[in-house]
């Protein structure tokens, strides 16, 4: 593993990363984001991850893939386990980084799903989980504010979070057409600017 | 048609793999009327119950699929619908990241990844705001996502540790 300073400032899109990562590397990051997530948050902690920690990816084209991913079929995490591995490893990586995320789990989820038929509830597992998911909507929000603060400089992009947080949250629009209105007016906004604007710079 | 809850799991997974657009639970309802109303492997009350358990357990809440195929055929049932769930978009997905990957040199690419990084932040605000409204049923459970959200952003204690604490809230019955 490759040290990395501690400081969880936003990534520069100019600092070109090391070696791609090996197959291990993939699955082991996938897997550290998949036991994080009890309770949910699973976008937030691939974030931490795959952005702040391992600088695999900067923030804009972390956030991109993660709607990319949203569009495509598919549960997203598990697509955004195929981008990432695919990016760096081809086939084998994705095939890592899909394992990484789903085989643990699976297995935890099977034993807690075998206590369930048998005993018909899980009471104390019930309640921990609830202070869990509790915490898990916070790092959700506290991604969001996170990866929105760049924004406060860029007008455009303001509007942008704003109009598709309304249509999706207020008036409870389907995703894939917000986004096929709102990804083109992205696109047209970010343009001009060349590959060096954006959250970023 | 056929009785082999294999078959049946691999039929009804592999089909729904491609049509779980924008977030599983899109296909939900299908899960639903497959596992409960046409092949009773799981109760009404149960399948709420699992649903649940994979939303809050480690891990995509997509697996909700493999605690179906394991009330249907054991482990053999929840390694094959799993499979079938996950091959199919997933090979999909992956020639779409091929495709992108061809971007990477052109300008469209900085320009759809800085045009999208703002959409994405106000989903990721509608998708918070949802999550809270679902887990949050009193003052006491919102305080404590007011406070991890204060800790998170303003500090830089491991969430893990906050997560624990709120996890032990919740144990103690404060949440």
């Amino acid at each position: 593993m490759t040290s990395v300073s501690s400081r969880t400032t936003l990534t520069s899109s100019t600092t070109e990363p090391g070696p791609p990562p090996s197959t291990g590397a993939l699955a082991a990051a996938f897997l550290t984001i998949a036991l994080a997530s009890f309770g949910g948050g699973l976008s937030a902690w691939a974030q931490r991850v795959l952005v702040e920690r391992r600088r695999w990816l900067d923030q804009d084209e972390f956030l991109s893939a993660l709607t990319l991913c949203r569009l495509l079929p598919g549960p997203n995490q598990v697509n955004m386990a195929v981008y990432v591995g695919t990016k760096f490893r081809g086939v084998p990586g994705a095939l890592a980084a899909v394992a990484g995320l789903v085989v643990v789990p699976t297995a935890i989820l099977l034993v807690l799903g075998e206590l369930y038929f048998r005993y018909r509830q899980l009471p104390a597992l019930d309640a921990t989980l609830r202070g869990a998911v509790a915490a898990a909507a916070a790092m959700t929000i506290a991604m969001g504010l996170k990866v929105g603060t760049p924004l406060l400089r860029d007008p455009g992009g303001m509007v942008l979070a704003l109009a598709a947080f309304v249509a999706v949250h207020v008036m409870r629009w389907p995703l894939v057409p917000v986004v096929a209105v709102l990804g083109p007016l992205g696109i047209l906004w970010a343009w001009p600017r060349g590959p060096r604007a954006g959250t970023s710079s | 048609m056929t009785e082999n809850p294999l078959v049946r799991l691999v039929i009804l997974f592999g089909s729904l793999s491609l049509v779980s657009l924008g977030g599983g639970n899109t296909i939900l309802p299908a899960m639903h009327r497959e596992a409960v109303d046409a092949q009773h492997w799981l109760t009404d009350r149960q399948f709420a119950d699992l649903f649940a358990l994979a939303q809050a357990a480690p891990g995509p809440s997509s697996l909700i699929v493999s605690l179906i195929g394991f009330a249907a055929a054991g482990i053999a049932g929840a390694a094959v619908a799993t499979v079938a769930m996950l091959l199919p978009s997933g090979v999909l997905v992956y020639a779409a990241c091929r495709g992108w990957e061809h971007l990477r040199e052109s300008r469209w690419r900085p320009a759809i990844e800085h045009g999208l990084a703002p959409v994405t932040v106000g989903l990721v605000f509608a998708s918070a705001l949802t999550v809270t409204q679902a887990a949050d049923h009193h003052v006491g459970a919102y305080l404590v996502t007011a406070i991890a959200t204060v800790v998170l952003v303003m500090t830089r204690i491991n969430p893990l540790v906050v997560m624990a604490i709120a996890a032990a809230l919740g144990l103690l019955g404060v949440i």
